[in-house]
């Protein structure tokens, strides 16, 4: 598709970056041991993005000849020309920097690929089933099995000639418990860029059973006291507080925009032992979510130190930011799906491991709270998030005692993170399932270390 | 039809119609038992503002075919965008029935009988030639307006859009419909920023059906959006305490709504999921609450008449007065519970249908807002950011942009939590506002206040 692109591109003026994004989509789920819902969707196109008169046109088309993308081309022109008058502040130059040029995959394409849909839907209905049979308390299961399988190329004006594919495959299995009129209901899910050995190991029966098992402890369990406490996070949570509460603020276009990270440059934002990282390549643990090797504007991926030993260092940008900021661009720049501009996004954001281990970290605690398993997670321009937690065990004179529901973990991040007094050599990927939403979704992943901080908990208060 | 509406052939719905009934010949000459192909077809115009200057115009037109088919009692679902690799994915849906379980339920539904005579979804003025330059504009006057209301507010992501879209539906069974609508619509993303300190983010947007009413459905929003952006600024702790919630439409449809759709839903009635099943005719909320399914769409903003099954749309109550009246049917579940589809099928070509209501309304209280908010000690939950388990009822989450109100004062409030049960929380309605909110054209709601909520502060 390179050579379409290129000639499209002959005798262009100015700034043309034209990506061509052909998407397949494989889902299939159960319930119930019924295959409620198979599907196979393929989306493929080309967008065409311009600087014209100092700011950007985009057009998107799904006529792959060179007249159709030479006509979206003209379009994204046309539109840049006629609204450029009410731009104030002109697209500065963009930064030179050596663009990807060449062809590259990243691991398990063949693997996935290669397998048939039979052996997909045997897969998503013996999780369904494992989940079913686990436990007399269950009421329902489901289980869902996704695969995206993604070609690109990235072709520019000014040097980016570039083709990459790559595969990410999700698994979900969600039990609901029921006993005397109670219910709990848990999901565990896992999400990785590569094959089927990175999702699940061997059989899917381990992750089934966690579903199960948790669900059933939880029908039990009580509600937290709401209020400051010593909390234990574990990787999925502290993928969640990384991503959403920092990462989502050190984006240089909110940093613009006047989020929290603002200004911050070189001040301490956290304890010493945080060195947190946005990288492209799935560092530490193969198989992360959001791998990719280069990003939609042609930029190859790295590794994107955000907080080195508690300081901030550096933001998250495509080029148009790191030209505003005069530093390189950091490979951020990613685009949904072909009709979808770039934006700012994370790919694989994480803390570095420390040195402790999570027994010493549990032991050395006397009152406190061990959080797994994120439900969901927000934060906002001011950096105080919100993650909804699956499990919460109470931590007692250094032992793991009861457990509870329902609980809420919240605060400021770089306040949180200033209190974070011990960080395990112990790390995962745990956050590579589902999307993160801005505009558009991404395929991203979080993870890290277990790390022990002060966070305030939601929980019951007394009438 | 102008010019350039004529010229578009992804917009055209009879064409729409044509490529779906030629798909659904293709596909039984494949060998599909039986053929259901939906289309949807879309011409956009957009213009994005960043940080309170304009950023990007773009353009796009697409159509998609999604073709749902059965064979010996196995269904397949593929989608394309582009119509030269239609047998493709025809090819695609007939392998995945070649190895999905039999279902002796499955078959697709007959016509409807009739379908309503829905009122024009499309403006003339929007069918035409769109402009970007008069969208930058109209993008550039907001936000010099919202700067001169107040210029602490800063706009991180404003965006207009103006479509023209079309969809289609044919089936073996004879199925054949189509419809053409237009939307102008806006959104409004940021936060109010005061010396060091940054408020809670905030969004709002309108969404309307003509060019016509868009200036000023914008201009509402963006009142909205100041009062949000700068109602925030100055946060402190709040108090905790067992009492009310004072819920804005907003936060009551994120925070109450959709958990309660998503357990009307047949289908997770039938997978055993739902804790609403068998309680048709039981009260499952205070008695001045009446839900309605506006699946004709609500005022002003009419919807397609048939659903993504073809079948008819209609208006209903899903709880009158407390008290739980139905599901949530298409064509698979109606025929499992042995009733008929409630025309709530919905999603794109892009999907195979689910269960959904395509909009909503709440019938609006006797309670003056004044009066629904003048509680000795409340929390305004302006937004509600957290975890709700439907199947339980379960949620925890944070109050954000909201404000406690005590002793007769009112302060913004950060870092405070609410818990409870969603289940419990629609019993404990003691207020409805008589003032309503049509959000987005997809829900008319009013504020409502709940009672014995368990609100922790940080």
């Amino acid at each position: 598709m390179r050579d379409v692109l290129r000639d499209a591109l002959r005798g262009a003026d100015g700034f043309v970056e034209l990506r061509y994004h052909a998407k397949s989509f494989r889902s299939l789920q159960v319930e119930s041991g019924r295959l409620e819902r198979a599907s196979v969707r393929e989306r493929t196109g080309v967008a065409v993005r311009v600087l014209e008169s100092g700011t950007w046109g985009f057009a998107s088309t799904d006529d792959l000849t060179v007249a159709g993308i030479r006509r979206a081309m003209d379009a994204a022109r046309a539109g840049a020309r006629a609204s450029a008058s009410f731009r104030k502040d002109r697209v500065p130059e963009l930064p030179a920097v050596d663009l990807a040029r060449g062809d590259f995959s990243e691991p398990g394409i063949d693997d996935v690929l290669g397998r048939t849909m039979d052996e997909r839907i045997q897969l998503v209905l013996q999780a369904e089933a494992q989940a079913r049979g686990a436990s007399s308390l269950v009421r329902s299961a489901t289980s869902i099995y996704n695969e995206i399988f993604e070609e690109k190329a990235i072709v520019s004006t000014d040097g980016a000639d570039v083709s990459f594919r790559l595969v990410r495959p999700e698994l979900y299995v969600r039990a609901v418990a029921e006993r005397d009129g109670q219910r709990s209901a848990v999901t565990e899910s896992r999400g990785v860029t590569g094959p089927w050995t990175c999702l699940f190991d061997g059989s899917t029966a381990p992750m089934a059973e966690k579903a199960v098992s948790t669900a059933v402890d939880l029908l039990g369990a009580g509600h937290p006291e709401g209020g400051r406490a010593t909390v234990i996070l574990a990787p999925s949570i502290v993928g969640l507080l990384v991503h959403e509460a920092v990462g989502h603020t050190v984006e240089a276009d909110f940093v613009l925009s006047g989020s929290v990270a603002r200004g911050k440059l070189g001040q301490r934002v956290a304890s010493d032992l945080v060195t947190l990282c946005d990288s492209g390549r799935s560092e530490h643990v193969a198989g992360a979510g959001g791998t990719q090797p280069v990003d939609d504007e042609g930029v190859p991926t790295r590794r994107t130190e955000i907080i080195r030993d508690g300081k901030l260092v550096s933001y998250l940008h495509d080029r148009e930011t790191a030209a505003r900021f005069g530093v390189a661009p950091t490979g951020n720049a990613r685009a949904w799906e072909y009709a979808d501009q770039p934006l700012i996004r994370m790919r694989n954001t994480y803390i570095e491991p420390g040195e402790s281990s999570v027994a010493e970290m549990i032991a050395s605690t006397r009152d406190g709270y061990l959080l797994d398993g994120p439900r969901n997670g927000q934060a906002d321009a001011t950096g105080e998030f919100m993650f909804g937690v699956t499990t919460a065990r109470r931590i007692r004179d250094g032992k793991l005692a009861e457990l509870v529901k329902g609980v809420t973990v919240t605060g400021l991040a770089f306040e949180v993170l200033q209190t974070v007094d011990a960080v395990s050599a112990e790390f995962h990927w745990d956050l590579g399932s589902g999307h993160c939403g801005k505009g558009q979704p991404a395929k991203v992943d979080a993870g890290g270390p277990y790390i022990r901080c002060r966070a305030t908990l939601g929980g019951e208060q007394a009438a | 039809m102008s010019a350039a509406a004529a010229a578009s052939e992804a917009v055209d719905a009879e064409a729409l119609l044509a490529a779906c009934q030629d798909a659904v010949r293709r596909a039984r000459r494949a060998g599909a038992d039986e053929v259901e192909v939906y289309a949807n077809g879309s011409r956009k115009v957009s213009v994005g503002f960043q940080k309170n200057d304009l950023n990007l115009v773009g353009s796009g037109e697409e159509r998609t075919l999604g073709v749902r088919l059965l064979r010996d009692r196995r269904q397949g679902f593929a989608t394309t965008n582009r119509l030269d690799r239609l047998d493709e994915a025809i090819e695609a849906a007939l392998a995945l029935a070649a190895v999905a379980p039999p279902d002796a339920h499955l078959g697709l539904p007959q016509p409807a009988e009739a379908l309503a005579s829905a009122p024009a979804a499309a403006d003339a003025a929007l069918l035409g030639d769109s402009d970007p330059a008069a969208l930058a504009r109209l993008g550039a006057e907001t936000l010099a307006a919202l700067a001169e209301e107040d210029d602490r507010v800063t706009v991180d992501t404003l965006e207009l859009e103006e479509a023209v879209r079309a969809v289609a539906i044919a089936s073996s069974t004879g199925i054949a419909a189509a419809h053409r609508s237009t939307t102008a619509s806006g959104t409004l993303f940021g936060m109010a920023v005061s010396g060091e300190e940054v408020g809670s983010f905030a969004v709002d947007g309108a969404r309307v059906r003509t060019r016509g009413e868009f200036a000023r459905a914008l201009a509402e929003a963006r009142r909205r959006f100041v009062a949000k952006t700068t109602g925030a600024l100055g946060a402190q702790p709040g108090e905790s305490f067992r009492g009310p919630v004072l819920v804005p439409p907003e936060a009551f449809e994120s925070f109450l709504l959709r958990p309660l759709v998503a357990m009307l839903k047949a289908d997770a009635v039938r997978q055993g999921q739902s804790p609403l099943a068998e309680r048709v005719g039981e009260a499952i909320a205070s008695s001045g609450f009446t839900f309605w399914d506006e699946g004709l769409g609500l005022d002003g903003f009419p919807l397609a008449p048939f659903d993504r099954e073809g079948q008819a749309r209609r208006r209903r109550p899903l709880v009158q007065d407390g008290v739980l009246q139905g599901f949530l049917y298409d064509a698979y579940e109606a025929r499992r519970a042995g009733t008929r589809p409630t025309g709530d099928a919905t999603g794109s070509a892009a999907a195979a249908p689910r269960i959904d209501t395509a909009a909503v309304s709440v019938e609006a209280g006797d309670t003056d807002l004044d009066a629904l908010l003048d509680v000795p000690r409340g929390v305004i939950m302006t937004r509600f950011s957290g975890s709700i388990e439907p199947t339980t009822g379960d949620f925890s989450g944070v109050v954000k942009g909201g404000f406690l109100l005590s002793g007769g004062e009112r302060r913004p409030i950060r870092e405070t939590t609410v818990a409870g049960n969603v289940w419990d929380c629609l019993k404990r309605i003691s207020a409805i506002s008589r003032e309503r909110e049509v959000l987005f054209g997809a829900s008319a709601l009013p504020w409502v206040r709940v009672e014995d909520v368990a609100i922790t502060a940080g």
